[in-house]
């Protein structure tokens, strides 16, 4: 006769709390899909703010993305390979935006890239305008998103062992191949992680995107901003909107973090 | 006969490297307690760690010379590392491991010629099997012998191993042990071994380098060390055999 | 003994009757207010409150859009004071606002930053603009700035008012952001109410010919839901009083229909 192991009231507590959060989190999803009739999403679909602001919801954090692991891979190596006091440093500030309401960064993003900021004019003067253009977007993106991505870059390729890079290195690696042809894949999941972070992050910005960017249908107005000026129309437009901008989040988190499952699948990379 | 020479003084982090040894291709064995710096030595050698004071050369080949401005960097040692717990790549397969050396950089040689040249070694090691295998798929003594054949597949001047038998369960230990010490004469060229068991010394038939905080305190065969045992650790160390 | 019970069953009844305060209870009116008069309000707030000690107000503001929509919503607000008329009425037809009437009014101008750098001082030169702010179309303010371009356009042209639109670099949810943005300077122009290109000393004034402006009309009402109909009632009685409109008066507001 078996003999279960009695189970402690903790574990009871410690699901009952999981549970509460675990619910908390998916009900109001469940809640905003329930609510809306089959003809409220179509309609929704054919609504002219919808998509143009999703296509530029996705062009723009596509680049903000790519513009964040480009910029911030390397760094977050050297904050994970560097003992040095500036490296910790750096670690802090990379962090500021996270701790930082989006609408002080807008306003912060404002006060530097304006007509009357510290470099807005500098960069008047050879052409190039940021506030109220889709690149102001781009830029409010990369701010608030990217220390996610570095910070879980870092972490990733802090648990590299170091005694692989030792060994790669003997092997005749130069430094480069070896953060290329070792670290990096090993790291590669943790990195994925923080880019589906720092995607879904910029997906969902809003604030210092109407303050730095402006709200213009088809040229700075992104999901979120639809979403908000749709309130302001009819509510179950939003609804549209807000469900719509959901199920892309969902999907382009599954899509990454299925990415390393689907290169076991085919086979290894050549050398 | 090759000889080679390794003295480094260095600070890391706040441990003091002071030693000087030197040998020929009869293994050395380098025993001490935990902190005195073994893994720290061998890491200076394969010039992992900066040093403020060296001098490294094998054979005829300066590695290191800090007084005369030399520095080879690690790529260009020629040196085979194999440290504890092996380090082998999770991300290739066996034979993309053994591979690693000949695709890069110096030694960079065509994909078919590496794959004969690590074929051929994996064979001489009874791997040849395991070639497709991933690394989690690989026993203790099979990953051993996989982080050998990726150290020898550049013909190194020196090999390096880091208690290379540490991770086995004492039955394997005894064949693993066998195998090294034959590959080993095999192989021919200076190598140096962190062990903490005598027995791979006996193996090895290897001389004994004692450290102790960082310092080399005693130098010689198994038999001078039963005689005369510098310190405790040494005198604990012979008398288990 | 029957007495007794019957006079302590008379005094409970009684006392449930008198009110649903007991003495010294203070309560707070809830007023949702457009954010155009957010430099009035305190002024008017505070002379109510010296009136009635007993009686704290406590006002939020945003566009006129954002909190119908938050009384739409079920938000616990007792009065609503919109910048137009289209708002309230939406919200007394869906039976959510019982009393309203007007309020206060004004004019639109248009706005720009004390440095003019686009040089416009007159409100044909309003194309002259590289960035004009204005406000969405559902807030008050935006749906009145386009009926000054509409007017505008028949007199100086389908050209004019499409130039104009062509500037138009964002649009914001309430008449404080679209001022907020000229402030900066990063607008060249905005066209806000008259009342709040006053109260700001960072803002040039550039006015609207007549022809063109509309009257943009203030709303007050008390909510369907409020618990506290008699004071809400009490505080819509007291903007439409003497005192309140010189109040009023002093930000530059005109009375209601004038």
């Amino acid at each position: 006769m078996t003999h279960r192991a009695h189970r402690s009231p903790m574990v009871g507590m410690g699901v009952l709390f999981g549970a509460t959060l675990v619910g908390l989190l998916v009900l109001p999803f469940a809640a905003l899909a329930v609510s809306t009739p089959l003809t409220d999403l179509r309609a929704g679909a054919g609504h002219p703010l919808f998509a143009p602001a999703l296509w530029l919801s996705l062009r723009t954090t596509l680049t903000s993305l790519s513009i964040t692991v480009v910029l911030g891979t390397p760094l977050a190596w050297w904050l994970a390979s560097s003992r040095s006091r500036t490296a910790r440093v750096t670690e802090v500030l990379i962090d500021l935006p996270i701790v930082i309401p989006p609408a002080v960064v807008g306003v912060a993003l404002l006060e530097t890239f304006g007509r009357r900021g510290l470099v807005g004019p500098l960069l008047e003067a050879v052409g190039i305008t940021v506030p109220f253009t889709g690149g102001a977007v781009v830029v409010a993106q990369v701010v608030v998103s990217s220390p996610f991505f570095v910070q879980a870059a870092a972490n990733a390729f802090r648990k590299v062992e170091p005694d692989m890079l030792i060994v790669a290195r003997t092997l005749g690696a130069s430094p480069t191949a070896a953060f290329a042809r070792v670290a990096l894949p090993i790291a590669l999941p943790g990195l994925l992680v923080g880019a589906s972070l720092a995607w879904a992050r910029a997906l969902g910005e809003f604030g210092a995107t109407l303050l730095f960017a402006g709200n213009m249908p088809g040229r700075t107005q992104t999901m979120p901003l639809a979403i908000f000026s749709a309130l302001e129309a009819d509510v179950r437009l939003a609804i549209v909107f807000s469900l719509v901008l959901a199920a892309v989040g969902v999907v382009l988190l599954v899509a990454i973090r299925f990415v390393p499952v689907l290169r076991q699948f085919q086979g290894r990379d050549a050398l | 006969m090759t000889t080679w020479h390794v003295s480094v003084a260095t600070r890391v982090g706040g441990f003091e490297l002071d030693l000087a040894m030197d040998g020929d291709t009869t293994p050395v064995a380098l025993i001490g307690p935990n902190g005195s710096g073994k893994t720290t030595a061998l890491r200076a050698i394969a010039g992992a760690i900066d040093v403020e004071n060296a001098h490294i050369h094998v054979g005829d080949r300066e590695l290191e010379h800090t007084e005369a401005g030399i520095h080879v960097p690690m790529e260009h040692r020629r040196i085979g590392y194999v440290p504890q717990g092996y380090g082998l790549f999770p991300h290739l397969t066996v034979q993309e491991n053994v591979e690693f050396g000949l695709a890069y950089g110096p030694y960079h040689h065509s994909s078919t010629d590496r794959r004969a040249h690590a074929s051929k070694l994996l064979s001489e090691l009874g791997c040849a099997s395991l070639s497709a295998r991933r690394i989690d798929r690989l026993s203790g003594g099979e990953k051993q012998r996989v982080a050998l054949a990726r150290a020898l597949v550049l013909d190194p001047d020196l090999l390096l191993m880091d208690e290379p038998l540490a991770a086995l369960d004492a039955t394997r230990r005894r064949a693993v042990r066998r195998f090294l010490a034959d590959r080993l004469e095999a192989f021919g060229r200076p190598s140096i071994l962190v062990t903490h068991d005598v027995r791979d010394v006996i193996a090895l038939e290897a001389t004994v380098v004692a450290l102790d905080s960082g310092r080399v305190i005693q130098r010689g065969s198994l038999d001078e060390l039963r005689r005369s045992p510098a310190n405790d650790f040494i005198a604990e160390f012979v008398g288990a055999a | 003994m029957r007495m007794a019970a019957a006079a302590s069953l008379l005094l409970l009844l009684t006392a449930g009757c008198s009110g649903t305060r007991e003495e010294n209870e203070r309560m707070t009116l809830s007023v949702f207010a457009a954010s155009s008069l957010t430099d009035v309000m305190p002024d008017l707030v505070e002379v109510f409150q010296g009136a009635h000690p007993d009686v704290d107000v406590a006002v939020t503001f945003a566009g006129s859009q954002v909190l119908r929509f938050q009384i739409e919503q079920g938000a616990s607000a007792d009065v609503f004071a919109s910048a137009n008329e289209a708002h309230m009425r939406a919200l007394e037809d869906a039976g959510h606002v019982i009393r309203s009437r007007a309020l206060a009014a004004t004019d639109l101008v248009v706005v720009v930053p004390l440095a003019n750098g686009a040089a416009i001082e007159r409100f044909d030169q309003l194309a002259q603009a590289t960035r004009i702010v204005v406000g969405t179309p559902f807030v008050p303010i935006g749906a009145y700035a386009d009926t000054v371009l509409s007017k505008a356009s028949a007199v100086l042209g389908e050209d004019f008012a499409a130039d104009v639109r062509d500037r138009i670099a964002s649009m914001e949810s309430n008449v404080r952001l679209v001022r907020a943005k000229v402030e900066l300077g990063e607008a060249d122009a905005a066209l806000v109410y008259r009342t709040d290109a006053m109260n700001s000393d960072r803002v040039g004034l550039v006015p609207i010919p007549d022809a063109f402006n509309v009257q943009a009309q203030f709303w007050v009402g008390v909510t369907m839901s409020s618990p506290r109909g008699d004071e809400a009632g009490r505080f819509l009685d007291f903007l439409s009083s003497p005192p309140a409109r010189e109040i009023f008066r002093a930000h530059g507001f005109r009375s209601a229909g004038s």
